[in-house]
């Protein structure tokens, strides 16, 4: 367990450092903040004091290892566009972000769970097969589609719900259904592939030849099982998640992270996107970290392996 | 990692904050919160280091007060300076009001002023607005009322441009320290910052310390919702009260709606394509004139950009100085256009358009226009569109040759001047290299005798409309929703709002 641990530090260290490496380069490749904070009407020579100002004038080589041991100790620098530090940024829009996230995927596996298991153990019905389908509408609709439309319905409408911010709960309904959309086919087809592997195992047969209930066969011996590779799936698809948070946050405008990493990212806000990835980065990695290990608890031939 | 912890708890809190918003927002209901939506927010507070343009006057007008301000037209007015005067061509002498304080108490007057223009004017403290001012020489507080402002060399728009600068107070300055007065500044005007999310959203409460008075609503509460349909959503059930830029094919169906109109400005800006005139295939006057005439403004205008839009010949509107009544669009004669072009020899006329997308409104549609109306006369014309922070670069360093789309802007100060001198030959952004130009500029730039002034650059709007360095479009107007409970709202040229003078019923 405990080299499992060291292991995965370790892993996370290097990748930390991996993506801020690559995003260092490229997001410097991409275009001069300077510019595009002093915009078209301004003159050459204002961006040229400006760039030396904020040391954008060395070298890229020095640039990153000036910076590479500015990392070391958390420090990101600063806004170019607002001079707050980026790092403090990047955490006062965290929160948002992950009761977003995480309600989204709490709702997708609510819902999964069931249709999945629905779908699986009445297979034959033409209802489930309607009901799989229609999560897979979710998943075949973009957000900038089903997002906007959920606000025409729901908001405009029939005036249920606010239209866009984060100030109650209320305001959080229609983006982590929006969100959660896109998990929710995934999650359900493999909570049903998941079943039917089980429901065919040898240990089933005989609980129907025990003469257990259906439910029990269903719920403790069929899902049980079939929930290990689910968990899995949910910690490799958090990240995708995260990703498409950022277009949630925009189309409902949320002050979460993926809303500042956006303007960020359009402003060439260096500091500002490296803190911001940063922080996604180690929250995404955390989680797959997490998962692995709830994943040794839970299934005992995994931690046997690893000890092994 | 103090800063993880620290927003951990902040989710707890706020996770309690989201269960009790609802009972929490009934509570407000006895105040009178106007409600703003805007595309984008300022990413910090202190008015004039790191932004300019809107969304910052937005923001900063009704919280700080400037020397000089411009009204609904376009024209310079008093503002805390109430009357100013030239003692010699180089020198002005402003005269401020007594009785303007800062909401912490503190008194502005003329060595505040001072203290505000050598804190920008000081190149080490990296303040962006500083190239609005820098024709100035020196500052002095002759005494509590009258500021005496010395430029290098005569400027007859200073006054002008006193209205970009906002007036800031030294003392609580000196003790908060820069990162203090940008977390929690003061200012002088009707409002006061009372919440702000950088690049997100703030909320303005109303004081009764301004010499402007106290406004009509209790607070104003601004956020940026950048996706269009999700702002305009937001008027229709009224979560905003106010939207700004509806987009123009929304504009029509929504000022039909029960309780909703959509109001409009031409903003004091020019949309054209700009041709790089050191070009061969462009070297001839001719040839961009025959461009010019081969393009439909009038259809663009209607077509695109739905009616929000002036066709024009010239860079500035009638609402800014400069402006030549008597120039008028191109016509649109592709048959002239044609036999133009041949005339000239440039019936193999290759062009690339560059252009950015979202930038400007319609920027890329109005240029899919543009190459539309270019090809039917036998310009074989192809677009290229770029990324906007390439854009700018490339603009800055004299690429995108032969051509693209720009939009340039002349508010807040709503003069000719700050589009017309992106056009000197000696820019690295001009395309134009033309002599003639250059000596009308400079001289426009001495001028002190405001009529004078004004014919030297009605020339110069008669020259660039012969000279065509560019295919001369249109002036968008900015458009807004309003909410039928909104009095009071009027659109300006400078995209400014003026939160003082707007009542909620």
């Amino acid at each position: 367990m405990t080299r499992l641990l060291v292991r995965r530090a370790l892993e996370l260290a290097i990748t930390l450092i991996g993506i801020w490496t690559v995003l260092f380069f490229v997001i410097r490749l991409s275009g001069d903040p300077i510019a595009l904070l002093m915009g078209p009407n301004a003159s050459a020579e204002q961006i040229e004091a400006m760039r030396a100002d904020l040391g954008l004038d060395r070298p890229l080589a020095t640039q990153y290892l000036l910076e590479l041991k500015r990392m070391a100790t958390l420090d990101f620098g600063r806004s170019i566009r607002g001079g707050q530090r980026a790092l403090d940024l990047a955490c006062s829009r965290l929160a948002i972000s992950l009761q977003l996230t995480a309600s989204a995927m709490l709702l997708a596996v609510a819902l999964a769970i069931p249709v999945g298991i629905a779908a699986a153990a009445w297979r034959e019905r033409r209802w489930t097969r309607w009901l799989l389908g229609l999560t897979f509408l979710g998943q075949a609709l973009p957000i900038f589609w089903t997002g906007p439309m959920l606000i025409l319905l729901f908001a405009v409408t029939w005036q249920l719900l606010p239209v866009a911010g984060w100030q109650s709960l209320a305001h959080g309904v229609l983006p982590v259904i929006t969100l959660a959309s896109v998990l929710l086919a995934k999650l359900a087809r493999m909570v049903r592939a998941e079943m039917l592997e089980v429901l065919g195992q040898d240990y089933i047969r005989t609980a129907r030849s025990k003469g257990l209930p259906q439910n029990t066969i269903l719920m403790v011996h069929g899902a049980r099982n079939a929930m290990i590779p689910v968990i899995t799936v949910m910690g490799t698809e958090f990240g995708q998640l995260v990703g498409a948070a950022v277009l949630t946050e925009s189309i409902f405008a949320i002050p979460g992270l993926g809303d500042m990493l956006l303007n960020a990212a359009l402003a060439r806000d260096y500091p500002v996107v490296q803190a911001g990835v940063f922080v996604i980065t180690l929250v995404v990695v955390g989680v797959n970290a997490m998962v692995d290990i709830a994943y040794t608890l839970i299934d005992p031939r995994v931690r046997h392996a690893i000890d092994a | 990692m103090h800063g993880i912890l620290n927003s951990v708890t902040r989710w707890l809190l706020s996770a309690i904050a989201l269960a009790v918003g609802i009972g929490a927002s009934s509570a407000w209901a006895q105040q009178k919160v106007l409600k703003v939506a805007l595309g984008s927010m300022v990413a910090a507070l202190d008015p004039n280091a790191r932004t300019s343009g809107p969304p910052a006057t937005i923001v900063f007008y009704p919280v700080f007060d400037t020397l000089t301000f411009s009204n609904d037209k376009g024209v310079v007015v008093p503002s805390v300076a109430t009357e100013w005067k030239n003692t010699a061509p180089t020198t002005w002498e402003f005269q401020l009001r007594s009785d303007v304080r800062f909401s912490n108490g503190e008194v502005l007057d003329a060595a505040a002023a001072k203290f505000t223009l050598d804190r920008v004017l000081n190149p080490d403290n990296k303040q962006v607005v500083r190239a609005r001012i820098a024709t100035i020489k020196s500052v002095t507080a002759v005494n509590s009322t009258t500021l005496r402002i010395e430029t290098a060399n005569p400027d007859p728009i200073l006054p002008k441009r006193l209205s970009s600068i906002f007036l800031l107070p030294p003392n609580y300055l000196r003790t908060a320290g820069e990162e203090g007065f940008a977390a929690k500044p003061i200012g002088s005007g009707p409002f006061s910052v009372a919440a702000f999310t950088p690049s997100s959203q703030v909320r303005l409460e109303a004081v009764s310390t301004s010499w402007r008075g106290r406004p009509q609503v209790d607070a104003v509460e601004m956020r940026a919702i950048p996706e269009a349909s999700t702002r305009v959503a937001t008027l229709r059930t009224g979560e905003s009260h106010i939207i700004e830029s509806v987009p123009p094919d929304l504009a029509q169906r929504l000022s039909r709606e029960r309780g909703l109109q959509v109001v409009a400005e031409t903003l004091g800006q020019v949309n054209l394509i700009l041709l790089n005139t050191a070009n061969p295939a462009l070297n001839k006057k001719e040839v961009r004139q025959a461009l010019n005439l081969a393009v439909d403004k009038a259809a663009i205008a209607e077509g695109i950009m739905k009616g929000y839009a002036v066709p024009t010949g010239q860079l500035v509107a009638a609402n800014g100085t400069g402006y030549n009544g008597a120039i008028r669009p191109y016509a649109y004669d592709p048959v002239k256009a044609k036999a133009m072009l041949e005339a000239a020899g440039a019936t193999n006329l290759s062009l690339t358009l560059h252009t950015t997308q979202g930038l400007q409104l319609n920027d890329r549609e109005m240029t899919e226009a543009v190459a539309g109306y270019l090809n039917a006369v036998g310009v074989k014309t192809q677009i290229q569109v770029l990324e906007t922070a390439a854009f700018v670069q490339q603009y800055h360093g004299g690429g995108m040759d032969p051509a693209f789309f720009i939009g340039w802007w002349y508010f807040p100060a709503m003069d000719g001047d700050f589009v017309y001198a992106w056009n000197q030959s000696g820019m690295k952004q001009s395309r134009f290299r033309n002599p003639k130009f250059d000596e009308l500029y400079t001289a426009s730039t001495r001028e002190m005798n405001p009529g004078k002034r004004e014919e030297i650059m009605q020339s110069m709007a008669a020259l660039f409309h012969d000279e065509a360095p560019g295919i001369l479009l249109l002036h968008p107007r900015q458009t807004y929703g309003v909410r039928q409970e909104v009095q009071g709202f009027v659109p300006r040229p400078d995209r400014v709002i003026v939160f003082d003078r707007i009542r909620l019923q």
